[in-house]
Formats: C-alpha cells, sequence, structure tokens
C-alpha cells in the first residue's frame, strides 16, 4: 500500500501527570487514500480527536506526548519533522477544522483578515492578492456577498457561516489533506446535512483527502468510504464502510450496530453495551473491551494486536476469524433472533 | 445554498467601533474626563505659545505675587477688553503688593515675547496674551523666584503629563510581551517570569523608586532625568500588568481559535502577538488609562521630595515642593492650589475615562442599557 497520502503507524500520545499516565492513544494505525474519506468513530474519550491533533503535532506538551508511532505523509515522517517544518506541513499540505465554530474564529479581526493571513504566510503573495483569494474561498464554501463578508467580523455570523468560514481558512491554501474534526457536532441538523455535502463537494473540487472524526455512525455511512473504530485508544476495526457495517468483525462495533434503533422495529427499549469504559489511566493489560465483551474467552487477557483480515479488513478481536465464518455472533448467541 | 436567509438574518450590523461609541455617548462622566484631559494635553503641547512667559524668567520685584483678577469694569466705565492693574509692593516683609487703579494694563493678544519654537521645530515669539512691558500678567500668580505660576504650570504638564503616556509605553510593551509569553509558553519559562514579578512586587515602590532613583546622579541635565524617572516608573508598573496579561493569555490559549491557528502552521510568536494579545487589549486600554495617574503621582512623589526633576525646570510635583512651608501654606497658598488642582483633575479625569472605557469595551454589554 505504498500509494496512500498518509500512513499513520502504531501512534501512541500519553498525557503524563504527576498522579496518572493517561494513554490516550495507544496503537493506532490506517492509511488514507488519495481522494478518500477515512472516518475516525468512537464514542467520547476513545482518543479520536488526540489522534487527529497528534498528527498535525498539536497535542499540549506538556502534559501530551506522542510517545511512539509514525505519521507518514509523502514520505516523511511529521513526528520527526523539525518544529518550522512541521510548521510548513500545517495548514499548507494538511489543515483541520474543529468543532466549535463560534470559538475557532478569532473575535478581534475580520473573516477576510484570518483567511488572507494564512496565504501570506504560506505562498508569499501580497496582502491584495490574498484577499481577493478569502473572497474566492468565501464563494466556494457558499457564502453569499462574500465581498462583503470579508470586511465582516465573526461575531456578525451565524454558527454555520462561521464553520464555512473555518473550511475557507482551512483550505485557502489547497492542502491535499483535511482534517475535521467534528465539523458539525455544535450545529444544528439542517446546517450540518448542509457543512457535510460542502466537504463532499470540496473534496471531488479540490481532489483532497477527508479524514472525518465524528460519534455519528449515520454520517460515517452517508460520508465516508472507510472507517476506523476506535475504542479506548485504540483502533478496534478498521476497514472499508460497507463491510463495517453489514457484517462487523469486532464485538464493540457489532454492539454499536446493535444499539441502534431501527425504522419499523418495534422495541420497549433500546439495546445497550453493558459496563463502562475502562478507566484511562488503568487499561487492562489484555483486550479493553474484554470486560463488556459477550464473545469473551481466557485468551482475550492476552494483549490484542491489529489482526489483518480478508479483504483489506482489520480486526482487534482474537476471535475475528470465527466472527467471518459465523462460528460465534458477536453480540451474543442468544441475541440474534 | 438553502441557509442563506437564515444566515443573513442573523448577521448584525454593527461594527465594533460603533458599538463602542454608542456604549460612550452613555457615559457623561468619561466624556467630560476626556475632553479635560484633551484640553490639558493641547494646553502642554502649545505651552510656549500659550505661557506668557518662559518657565525661568524671573521678575526679581515681584515675589509671591498673588493672581490677578482680569477686570472689565474700570473707575472710567466699561472696557472692550480685559486689563489688569498695575502693582506696587506695599509691604516687603509680608510680599503685600497694591494694585494701582490708576494704571491699567489691557491684555492685549498675540504679543511678542521670547523666542521660542513651537511643537521644537517652528521659530515663532508671538504668545497668545500678556500685557505691555514693564508690567506683568500674573494670572495664577508668582513664586518664590518671581516666576509666572501660569506658565509654570503648562511647561510643568508637558513633563508631568507625559511621563504617564512614555511609562505605560514602556512598561504595557514590557507587561504585554513577558505576561504573553509567560502565559502562552508555561512550564519553565512561565516559572522564572512569574517569580521575577514577585520578587519586584514583593518590594514597596515608593522605597523601591527612592532607592533606583539614587542610581541616577543628581545633577543630570533635566531632559536625562526625565528619562530616568520615566524608566525607573516603567521598571516597578510592568511586574503587575504581566501577572494579569498572563492570566488572560491562559484562558485565550484554550480558545479553539489558537488551536486553529497552530493548525494553519503560524509561529508561536505571531500566535501571540497578533492572535492572543489583541484579544487582551479591551482590558489592557482600561488598565492603560486607569494606571497613568498612578505615574503622574509617581512623578509628583520624585520631584516632592527633591529627587526628580530639578529647578529650574518646572513640573507639577516641584512646583507642589515650593508650597511646603507653613508660611508658603498660609500666604501664599495659591503655590499649593494651582499644581495641586491640576493633578487633582487630571488623575479624577483619567479614573472618570478609565471607568467609561471599561464599561464601553466591556463585551457583555455590546447592546442594551447600561447595567
Amino acid at each position: 500500500m505504498s500509494e496512500s497520502l498518509l500512513r499513520v503507524e502504531h501512534l501512541q500520545a500519553y498525557f503524563i501527570t504527576d498522579t496518572a499516565t493517561i494513554r490516550a492513544v495507544d496503537d493506532v494505525s490506517f492509511e488514507l487514500n488519495p481522494g478518500e474519506t477515512l472516518a475516525i468513530v468512537g464514542e467520547s474519550g476513545s482518543g479520536k480527536s488526540v489522534t487527529a491533533m497528534s498528527i498535525l503535532r498539536l497535542v499540549a506538551q506538556p502534559p501530551g506526548r506522542i510517545v511512539g508511532g509514525s505519521v507518514w505523509f509523502r514520505g516523511r515522517n511529521l513526528l520527526a519533522l523539525s518544529d518550522s517544518e512541521m510548521r510548513a506541513v500545517r495548514g499548507r499540505e494538511i489543515s483541520m477544522i474543529f468543532q466549535e465554530p463560534m470559538t475557532s474564529l478569532n473575535p478581534v479581526f475580520t473573516c477576510g483578515d484570518q483567511i488572507a493571513e494564512a496565504v501570506v504566510l504560506h505562498e508569499r503573495l501580497s496582502k491584495k492578492a490574498a484577499l481577493a483569494r478569502a473572497v474566492d474561498m468565501l464563494t466556494l464554501v457558499g457564502i453569499p456577498a462574500p465581498e462583503q463578508r470579508v470586511l465582516e467580523y465573526p461575531h456578525q455570523l451565524s454558527g454555520g457561516m462561521r464553520q464555512r468560514v473555518m473550511i475557507a481558512m482551512a483550505l485557502a491554501c489547497r492542502p491535499s489533506i483535511l482534517i475535521a474534526d467534528e465539523p458539525t457536532t455544535a450545529l444544528d441538523v439542517t446546517i450540518q446535512a448542509q457543512i457535510l455535502e460542502l466537504i463532499d463537494r470540496l473534496k471531488a473540487e479540490l481532489g483532497m483527502a477527508v479524514v472525518l472524526i465524528t460519534h455519528d455512525l449515520g454520517i460515517v455511512a452517508e460520508h465516508a468510504d472507510r472507517v476506523a473504530v476506535m475504542y479506548a485508544g485504540q483502533v478496534v476495526e478498521y476497514g472499508d464502510v460497507a463491510s463495517a457495517f453489514r457484517a462487523p468483525v469486532h464485538p464493540y462495533t457489532a454492539g454499536l450496530q446493535a444499539s441502534l434503533p431501527r425504522l419499523g422495529m418495534h422495541q420497549d427499549r433500546l439495546r445497550v453495551i453493558p459496563g463502562n469504559v475502562p478507566n484511562p489511566a488503568h487499561f487492562p493489560t489484555g483486550c479493553r473491551f474484554g470486560s463488556r465483551c459477550p464473545i469473551r474467552i481466557d485468551a482475550c487477557g492476552a494483549p490484542q494486536p491489529l489482526n489483518a483480515l480478508e479483504g483489506d479488513r482489520w480486526s482487534r478481536c482474537g476471535r475475528a476469524g470465527e466472527i467471518v465464518t459465523g462460528a460465534v455472533n458477536p453480540v451474543g448467541v442468544e441475541s440474534r433472533a | 445554498m438553502t441557509d442563506v436567509a437564515i444566515d443573513l438574518d442573523l448577521a448584525p450590523p454593527d461594527s465594533p467601533w460603533r458599538v463602542f461609541r454608542r456604549q460612550m455617548r452613555r457615559s457623561p462622566l468619561a466624556i467630560a474626563g476626556g475632553v479635560v484631559l484633551a484640553v490639558f494635553y493641547l494646553l502642554a503641547l502649545f505651552a510656549p505659545f500659550v505661557a506668557p512667559y518662559t518657565q525661568e524668567e524671573m521678575d526679581r520685584d515681584r515675589y509671591f505675587h498673588p493672581p490677578q483678577g482680569l477686570h472689565w469694569f474700570g473707575p472710567d466705565g466699561v472696557h472692550l477688553r480685559p486689563f489688569v492693574y498695575d502693582t506696587t509692593l506695599a509691604d516687603a516683609g509680608a510680599f503685600h503688593y497694591a494694585e494701582d487703579s490708576a494704571a491699567i494694563r489691557p491684555v492685549r493678544f498675540f504679543v511678542r515675547g521670547g523666542a521660542y519654537e513651537l511643537l521644537g521645530f517652528i521659530p515663532m515669539d508671538r504668545h497668545l496674551f500678556g500685557v505691555d512691558a514693564p508690567a506683568r500678567i500674573y494670572l495664577l500668580g508668582s513664586d518664590s523666584f518671581g516666576r509666572d505660576v501660569f506658565s509654570r504650570l503648562l511647561f510643568g504638564g508637558q513633563i508631568s503629563l507625559t511621563v504617564g503616556l512614555v511609562g505605560i509605553l514602556i512598561s504595557f510593551t514590557l507587561g504585554l510581551l513577558l505576561g504573553g509569553v509567560s502565559g502562552y509558553l508555561g512550564g519553565f519559562t512561565d516559572t522564572t517570569i512569574m517569580r521575577g514579578t514577585e520578587l519586584l512586587l514583593s518590594i514597596p515602590s515608593l522605597y523601591l523608586i527612592v532607592a533606583m532613583r539614587n542610581v541616577i546622579p543628581i545633577d543630570l541635565p533635566s531632559q536625562q532625568v526625565y528619562l530616568g524617572i520615566v524608566a525607573i516608573l516603567a521598571f516597578i508598573g510592568w511586574a503587575s500588568l504581566a501577572r494579569v496579561i498572563r492570566g488572560l493569555v491562559l484562558t485565550i490559549r484554550k480558545s479553539e481559535f489558537v488551536t486553529a491557528a497552530e493548525a494553519l502552521g503560524y509561529s508561536r510568536t505571531r500566535i501571540i502577538t497578533r492572535h492572543i494579545l489583541p484579544n487582551t487589549m479591551s482590558y489592557v486600554i482600561v488598565a492603560a488609562t486607569l494606571s497613568i495617574p498612578s505615574y503622574i503621582l509617581g512623578e509628583v512623589v520624585l520631584s516632592f521630595i527633591g529627587v526628580g526633576v530639578q529647578e529650574p525646570s518646572a513640573s507639577w510635583g516641584n512646583m507642589l515642593n515650593q508650597a511646603r512651608s507653613i508660611r508658603a501654606l498660609t500666604s501664599f497658598p495659591w503655590l499649593l492650589y494651582v499644581p495641586g488642582t491640576a493633578i487633582f483633575l487630571t488623575v479624577m479625569a483619567f479614573n472618570f475615562l478609565g471607568d467609561g472605557l471599561r464599561d464601553a469595551l466591556d463585551p457583555r454589554r455590546t447592546s442594551g442599557g447600561r447595567a
């Protein structure tokens, strides 16, 4: 798979404090191909945001620290670059947008200034040319009257507009990868759909790849080509979206699937995965999903690697082979009616 | 796109500057303060033109001359231009002057007088007003050397009013940079800078001012003494500001726009100076306005105790110094009232203006009435 644009290998990012070491990201690997959307999905605290921040080395240091792994981008390991080399990658090659559009823009500068700043810095354009680029970018992200909007301050825009301006800022230097960290969580549902459609459209128009971080399985199904499911700091299942949704190869993914309510189905109570996520300061040595797993066996007490399966699918379950053949039911033997 | 209409509805039309002006209009005291300060600074700027005499010009016949009233009504009826009566020393021991009601000296405007350079480069010899020699006009009296207190007040204002501006310029640059770096970088840098400020703040400031003043020779030219005083006051003033700025930066650096700036590949220097510090500006403007009085008072204190601006150069502090004795207080009270009132008005004006600015720049009050 040498043609992949971004390859994350065994990434480990810990938060080291006086009292505990939080293993927020612990052995995360995935690949991103050109023009592809990879979704990283997981619940709060599963390490998906820290993974994204680690790719751009934005984890606050201290207490955060990238303790292992590598991030390969165009033949270079981003984790080994100097600070100034890394700054040349950020915004120009790989850009990122954030969850909270209300606070992601600097309140004291106009939208145009903020978009133009990145262009001036990375492409050494004049201020005037950069402002013209800002107008183009606002047009591209579907903001009406862009000539007027570049002169306005963030507080004069609504949440959806601000997220569009954020996207314009992130894409102003035409990066090849956009990392979108829950870009629609803070927006209401109709605006959510528009922003995601916008990202899809820009991905096609600008030929970039997208890492979409979300906790919404519906968004994954509609907008992603491949998915990496994270649980307790690890990728537990990784593969193409269609297969992962049709026939999950990890009991956690299967449990998530089973807990989704379905239209037309009569159910008194929603199905849940029993138990809680283990404390990130004291992860078990073996399978981290073990304590909640319906198909746990004694061998699960040993550390579980991410195993390759057929069809470029990966699972961190020791019994994945049995799940694929149908020998065990990943949501529990009795539950499949 | 379908959200166009909704988005346009939500956009309020006010620019920050317009909001600021609207808020300022609601606070008459702040406007009054601003007007008083504007007048004072203009008078100081044009002191050589407005003042009838120089700050050093002595009149050996008129020591401790009381302030002269301007008259329109004389024994011969109403005059079109105001005039003063010439005076003669009636009692040399008590410095009592008698007005000569026959010797009417009309006040003339744009009279020729001593040559000077306006704003430092325009050579002129016209003064705003004056009376025909050998009579003299003492609107606010004269001091123990027979110098015009009004003229000295204007020239003294050049020092006393600018010491605050130059002082905060230096101390706020220091405070913003060190506080910004401290808050943004954290860790060892933060600890070092903050312990430094604590060391500085732990020493009583008046003691520190006087001690540092002793480092500078007392007999330097007044320009250099002035710079020395400003440097001392600024050196003491930056510490408390740096602490507050550090606190603000700690909050701001957690904002997502700072992470966004990092994600766009901006350098640390750029993020601190272009992204974080501008967000502290509304606080800094208010803090600067409210801390100028302490610089003015600092210069007054130094000059009052005799280690500040040296005679014959005037400052409001060394003018007060002349009013130290009981005799001055009882017999020549204008020596106290004139500089005292000027200092009082300036400090009050800065405080009113600062309070008004704080209300106007408070983001929680961008709309609606005064709370």
